[in-house]
């Protein structure tokens, strides 16, 4: 009797539980992707919580990267005062309204430690309200469509066998799991997760390290002065991050065995991938072979096979993947393709393939723009969080795109603004950008920021407004910039000649016109070096060495060119005679005189007075 | 040249010629001119031997400087002081020389200056001075100077430039005109609508020449301190307690990369210097490129902005004219109080007369008073509340009593208090306007408004944008000042209650910038009318008023008038096309024939796009297969796996030569 009371009790207890672990919308981790997201929607006033399975905010960097040092820059001047500038040079803060939350004021390192970043993360949380309810592990993710309603909700358990629900889902569990392939020897082999990062554990040893990444590095550096030498193998040709403007590429500062090998001090690197080899141990070290997959025999046929020498430690460095074991079967998560095959398969949404209402937010939202741009960093996730948000605010909530409305005789002063300061387009360059609607028969525009634009097709669907023409804004670099046989410091490496612009191989500005908002299909159907489909009208800014776009002719000039070629409209200024003048022998006058001199706001001539130096 | 003909057709007779021949002896004459244009002076040329003399065109071919040029060719080109206005030439709009002369050589100079008069005829005119009996003064030289000096005195310029001695004055004219005339010429030559005419460099890029002319000016600053020493410079950091510690401060949000904002700084920091004489201080700039937050948080989006703050709080957006005088003036109206309290019959009085307060006799025409019985408050109150509206456009007063009765008494029509006053002292047809006793504000505010309107302005750049907002026609008399009776007419048919609706106004043909004249002849299909004209326009074309009312019909009478119906509609379409970068783009791509047959870049199992090539399954085809195996054996061959072999792709695995080093 008292047990069955007992369990009665118990299972409305449960109930009652159940009933209150709703929420609208719930992210999985509190990392940076989703403290980020958080911060968005404690914002906006939403029903959310973030479950962390771990105590602490960002707990990945209780242990990563495993040399303590973070590769983000902490550029702590950049001789300006303008905060949306300096975020371009800010790699580790998120993104909030509170100046005491830049990172700037938590390491004086340009490459800061990992444990500021977990003050700073800390911080960030309790600063600004974020819900967090730490130590929930969530397991067994599940979709269920209610029947009366056909409304469907997200279940989810947490270790103490609670169930927690949610309308909408955000994964923001980063890249947790290591990559550990398998093949023949591979029992032998450490991980980057827990090898030893003593150097004394590598005094006189012959290192093979598996991976090309910074990891990969970071490791090799670490160590090579204790080693007899460390070679290091990869799928990959070496791609250096400034070749190829890729943060997650090496990085210069992870890179000093390249010089030991090049000046062959016996460190060397080579290409191969695990697929072709195995491990034979031979006594206590190992021997690497290279086998033909079909046959399944060994391929070193060559006295002089480079890897002929025989390793003490073979350390795999391959990076981390998306985990995806905290979803029930049934919502079949599918991985990406390809080189993305880290990441969850998700769309330019970042909503998972095939399931509707869930997520990617943070590390693992990197796929669509791997080997692109930076969403897989915190400078650039915590811009395409931002824009997840603002996709969120108009699917669910009605809240359409911030935008604002200008006359069209203020886009040149807007735009010149905006590519001298903006950071979210700069960070996530060729991924966001800005439009510009055109509207009112060119006299008026109407500016949304940073707005995905592999997903211009459907516009109006994610931002709730609904245009037809526009010109969209695009950093980009020059395609084709770096590759192999190319030489990144070549002479004619940069242009300064405006006519020349869309030569220019730096990050810098370009402007795509449509007359009409692309469709699907071209937007599917563009080449491999193509932003965007090809527009109405294009337009490059040169690239400038300072990124100050401030020039009259070389930059505002062909600018203002481009905005009157695509507005069909003289978009000079006048002084107030000039105008007075044609406004009397005409029926209409210029933008500029209508929609300024005539409402009263001309400008008389003045003559400038310098400071005396 | 056709409606030069018509136009002077009394006065000149026109001859076109394309014979070189013909004119290759006249003055001036170089054969690589296209178009030349010469005044011969026949008429005065007494030798019947001697070809007349001739004066050549110096300025650029357009009909407003021709027939300004025809309008003075035939003045006397020379005068002797005394015995003539010596400032007869400065009111022609000519350039001036003066020949310092005694009576001794006052007949040979003249003789001299004869000789080459004919030249500049048109451009020069020649003051000969007897400084025995003239006073030098009177032209601003200094006592002292030396007889068979040369003074020149450009046009529009109000100094002398001196030439030491009467030794080649020809040259000197010739030189210091040349300085003048050719950039002259360069800018009349600029139509806004047409850059045609204006030279360019041949490798210049015309894309890159700039063609806005506020850009062009405001170019000098680019880069460079401007003297900020009387507006305060806000930031973040000081913007709230110094806009809280201030009664009014006026903030101009502006861009250091914006044309406009450079432009109106420009007339915004002369506005500070005019008001630091008058030792006010209320001006602070804020730049929205460092102060990005500061402005975001303004909500500025239109650069510049000019808001006024008072103690701390947003007042209002000012949207007028950015020039210094209007700023300066806007700003003293600002600070005033509003209303001033006016105690007396005198001080109400020397208010109306915009003598108190003192210094604002220069800042405004127009002085609102109200006039209230001891017990009239609701009025009161409404005009109080009134005056915050209006601060900043007119000076408002206050007087109650006997003060207010007084001053009622002397307005015609002996008002009830209480009232409200408009004084325009520069309405010389209605200079006052009566409001009836409102006791809402924002009817005070409106009739103060309407009252304030000058009946018969003048139209300027400044005053035309207010007019233009009625939306209605335009009645424009075109005169030589307003010393005249048609002037007097209009303006005072402008005051009557039963003319049409539109908006009466004139513009001075002898204003310095031409502006009215370029107009008048416009209007007139090119060609020149006699003066004054009265010319009714609809700008916005909404609809022509019943203009025949006996008071019009009279005044027409009296006058050239016509009706400009159809004014060309403006295309107002970029002037050059930018660069064609999507051709450009695709120019380069058919010379460069883009080499994609690099080596894979990705590396092992990757496919040209970096997609990883999945393992071989049963579907893969062998074209896959193959393109596998080759990138495979690409990848291995290249990498360094194996020691590359020189020549072929074909991997001979007995040949054991070591090949050079490579790249990674």
């Amino acid at each position: 009797m008292t047990s069955r009371v007992l369990m009665v009790l118990v299972t409305l207890v449960g109930c009652i539980q159940a009933a209150d672990k709703y929420w609208d919308y719930i992210v999985v981790g509190a990392g940076p992707g989703g403290l980020q997201m958080g911060h968005f929607l404690q914002k906006a006033g939403r029903n959310y919580v973030l479950l962390e399975r771990n105590s602490v905010a960002a707990s990945f960097f209780e242990k990563f990267p495993r040399h303590d040092q973070l590769i983000s820059i902490n550029k702590r001047h950049t001789g300006k005062k303008n905060t949306e500038f300096n975020l371009r040079h800010d790699w580790n803060s998120l993104l909030s309204d509170d100046k005491s939350l830049l990172f700037r004021h938590y390491s004086k390192l340009f490459f800061p430690q990992r444990v500021q970043l977990l003050d700073y993360m800390a911080d960030y949380q309790k600063k600004l309200g974020i819900n967090v309810q730490f130590h929930t592990e969530v397991s067994n993710i599940r979709k269920e469509t209610n029947a009366t309603t056909n409304k469907t909700v997200f279940l989810m358990d947490d270790q103490n066998g609670n169930t927690l629900k949610c309308k909408v889902l955000i994964v923001a569990s980063g890249l947790s799991k290591p990559v550990e392939p398998k093949f023949q020897g591979s029992e032998f082999t450490e991980n980057y997760s827990d090898v030893s990062i003593n150097p004394d554990d590598y005094e006189g040893k012959s290192v093979l390290i598996i991976g090309r990444g910074n990891s990969a590095f970071e490791l090799a550096e670490s160590i090579y002065g204790s080693t007899n030498f460390v070679h290091m193998i990869g799928r990959s040709r070496v791609r250096l991050s400034w070749a190829t403007h890729y943060v997650g590429d090496l990085r210069a500062v992870n890179n000093a065995l390249l010089d030991t090998y090049q000046l062959k001090s016996l460190d060397a690197v080579v290409e191969a991938t695990t697929d072709d080899m195995q491990l034979v141990k031979t006594g206590d070290r190992l021997k690497l072979e290279l086998v033909d997959q079909q046959a399944g025999v060994s391929e070193n046929i060559y006295d002089n096979f480079a890897m002929r020498d025989l390793y003490d430690k073979v350390i795999l460095c391959l990076g981390f993947q998306f985990d995806n074991g905290i979803f029930n079967s049934s919502l079949n998560i599918k991985k990406s393709k390809g080189r993305e095959d880290k990441f969850p398969l998700i769309g330019y949404d970042y909503q998972l393939r095939d399931v509707e209402d869930l997520y990617i937010a943070g590390g693992a939202s990197h796929g669509p723009d791997f080997r692109k741009s930076a969403g897989g960093f915190i400078h650039g996730f915590r811009y395409t969080a931002r824009a997840l948000h603002r996709m969120l605010e108009w699917k669910y909530e009605g809240v359409p795109w911030p935008s604002v409305s200008i006359l069209s005789t203020d886009l040149l002063a807007t735009i010149i603004k905006r590519i001298n300061e903006g950071s979210g387009f700069y960070q996530m360059f060729g991924m966001l950008g800005d439009v510009m609607a055109i509207r009112s028969a060119g006299e008026e525009i109407e500016y949304l920021e940073e707005v995905p634009l592999n997903l211009l097709d459907r516009l109006s669907e994610i931002t709730g407004h609904s245009y037809d023409e526009v010109i969209v804004l695009v950093l980009q670099y020059g395609a084709n910039f770096s590759g192999p046989g190319k030489d990144v410091f070549r002479i004619d490496r940069a242009t300064g000649e405006p006519s020349d612009a869309h030569n220019s191989n730096f990050l810098h500005p370009v402007f795509y016109h449509y007359k009409q908002l692309p469709t699907a299909e071209q937007m599917s159907s563009k080449t491999k070096y193509e932003i965007l489909p090809r527009p109405d009208h294009m337009h490059h800014i040169v690239e400038d060495f300072l990124t100050l776009w401030d020039a009259p002719s070389s930059h505002i000039l062909p600018l203002r060119r481009y905005l009157e070629t695509v507005l069909d409209r003289d978009l000079r200024t006048f002084y107030a005679s000039d105008c007075l003048s044609m406004a009397m022998l005409h029926q209409t006058v210029p933008l500029y005189c209508q929609q300024h001199y005539l409402s009263g706001r001309g400008i008389i001539r003045a003559e400038p007075l310098f400071q005396q130096s | 040249m056709m409606e030069l003909a018509y136009a002077f057709k009394d006065k000149f007779k026109f001859a076109l010629t394309t014979e070189v021949e013909s004119i290759k002896d006249l003055p001036g004459y170089k054969p690589d001119e296209n178009v030349a244009f010469w005044v011969l002076h026949c008429k005065e040329g007494k030798d019947d031997k001697k070809p007349c003399s001739a004066t050549k065109y110096r300025d650029s071919i357009d009909l407003l400087s021709l027939a300004r040029f025809l309008h003075v060719i035939d003045v006397e080109p020379m005068l002797v002081l005394p015995g003539s206005d010596h400032t007869f030439y400065e009111q022609k709009d000519m350039h001036v020389a003066a020949i310092i002369a005694d009576k001794d050589n006052v007949d040979e100079i003249k003789l001299e200056i004869q000789a080459f008069l004919s030249k500049y005829r048109g451009y020069v005119g020649f003051l000969i001075v007897d400084k025995t009996k003239f006073d030098v003064a009177n032209l601003g030289f200094k006592q002292d100077i030396e007889t068979s000096m040369v003074g020149l005195k450009l046009r529009g310029e109000t100094t002398w430039q001196l030439m030491p001695e009467f030794e080649m004055p020809e040259a000197f004219l010739d030189s210091k005109l040349q300085a003048t005339v050719l950039p002259h010429r360069e800018q009349v030559t600029s139509d806004m609508t047409d850059t045609e005419n204006d030279p360019v460099q041949e490798d210049e890029d015309p894309l890159q020449e700039e063609d806005d002319e506020v850009a062009k000016t405001v170019r000098v600053i680019h880069g460079r301190s401007l003297d900020h020493t009387h507006v305060q410079r806000l930031t973040e950091e000081t913007f709230t307690a110094q806009t809280q510690s201030t009664e009014s401060l006026v903030v101009m949000f502006y861009l250091v990369f914006d044309v406009r904002s450079k432009a109106s700084l420009l007339s915004f920091l002369e506005a500070s210097r005019l008001l630091a004489a008058d030792s006010l201080f209320p001006l602070a700039t804020v730049e929205c490129h460092d102060e990005r937050d500061l402005c975001a948080s303004q909500n500025i989006t239109s650069y510049p902005t000019i808001r006024v703050f008072r103690k701390g709080k947003k007042y209002f957006n000012y949207n007028g004219v950015r020039g210094a005088k209007e700023i300066y003036s806007f700003v003293k109206l600002l600070l005033a109080d509003a209303p001033v309290k006016l105690n007396t019959f005198e001080e109400a009085k020397l208010f109306l007369d915009g003598k108190i307060p003192k210094g604002f006799d220069n800042v405004t025409d127009v002085s609102v008073l109200g006039l209230f019985k001891e017990n009239s408050d609701a009025e009161r109150k409404a005009f109080r509340s009134a005056a915050k509206k209006l601060r900043g456009q007119f000076l408002l007063g206050e007087a109650t009593g006997d003060a207010a009765e007084a001053i009622a008494k002397t307005i015609p029509n002996k008002l009830q208090l209480p009232k409200v006053v408009v004084h325009k002292r520069n309405d010389e047809f209605r200079p006052i306007q009566v409001c009836p006793p409102f006791t809402e504000s924002g009817m005070v505010a409106q009739c103060a408004r309407d009252g304030a309107l000058v009946m018969f302005p003048e139209l300027t750049a400044s005053s035309f944008p207010k007019m233009y907002e009625e939306s209605i026609p335009f009645l424009i008399l075109f005169t030589h000042g307003r010393d005249n009776n048609i002037y007097r007419t209009v303006g005072a048919l402008s005051a009557d209650v039963n003319v049409p609706n539109v908006n009466y106004c004139w513009m001075d043909l002898d204003a310095k910038d031409g502006l009215a004249m370029k107009i008048l002849i416009n209007y007139y299909d090119n060609q020149i009318p006699s003066t004054p004209s009265l010319n009714l326009v609809d700008y916005q074309k909404q609809r022509t008023p019943a203009l025949f009312t006996p008071a019009l019909s009279t005044l027409f009478k009296q006058c050239v008038w016509s009706v400009t119906e159809e004014l060309p509609m403006g295309e107002w379409k970029p002037l050059l096309e930018g660069y064609d970068f999507l051709k450009l783009m695709d120019e380069g791509k058919k010379a460069e024939d883009m080499d994609t047959s690099v080596t894979n870049e990705y590396g092992v199992g990757f496919d040209s796009d970096g997609n990883y090539l999945e393992k071989k399954t049963d579907e893969m085809s062998p074209d896959l297969e193959a393109a596998e195996k080759e990138i495979h054996d690409e990848l291995l061959r290249l990498s360094r796996f194996y020691p590359k072999r020189g020549g072929g792709s074909h991997v001979d695995k007995t040949d054991r030569v070591h090949p050079e080093h490579t790249e990674l």
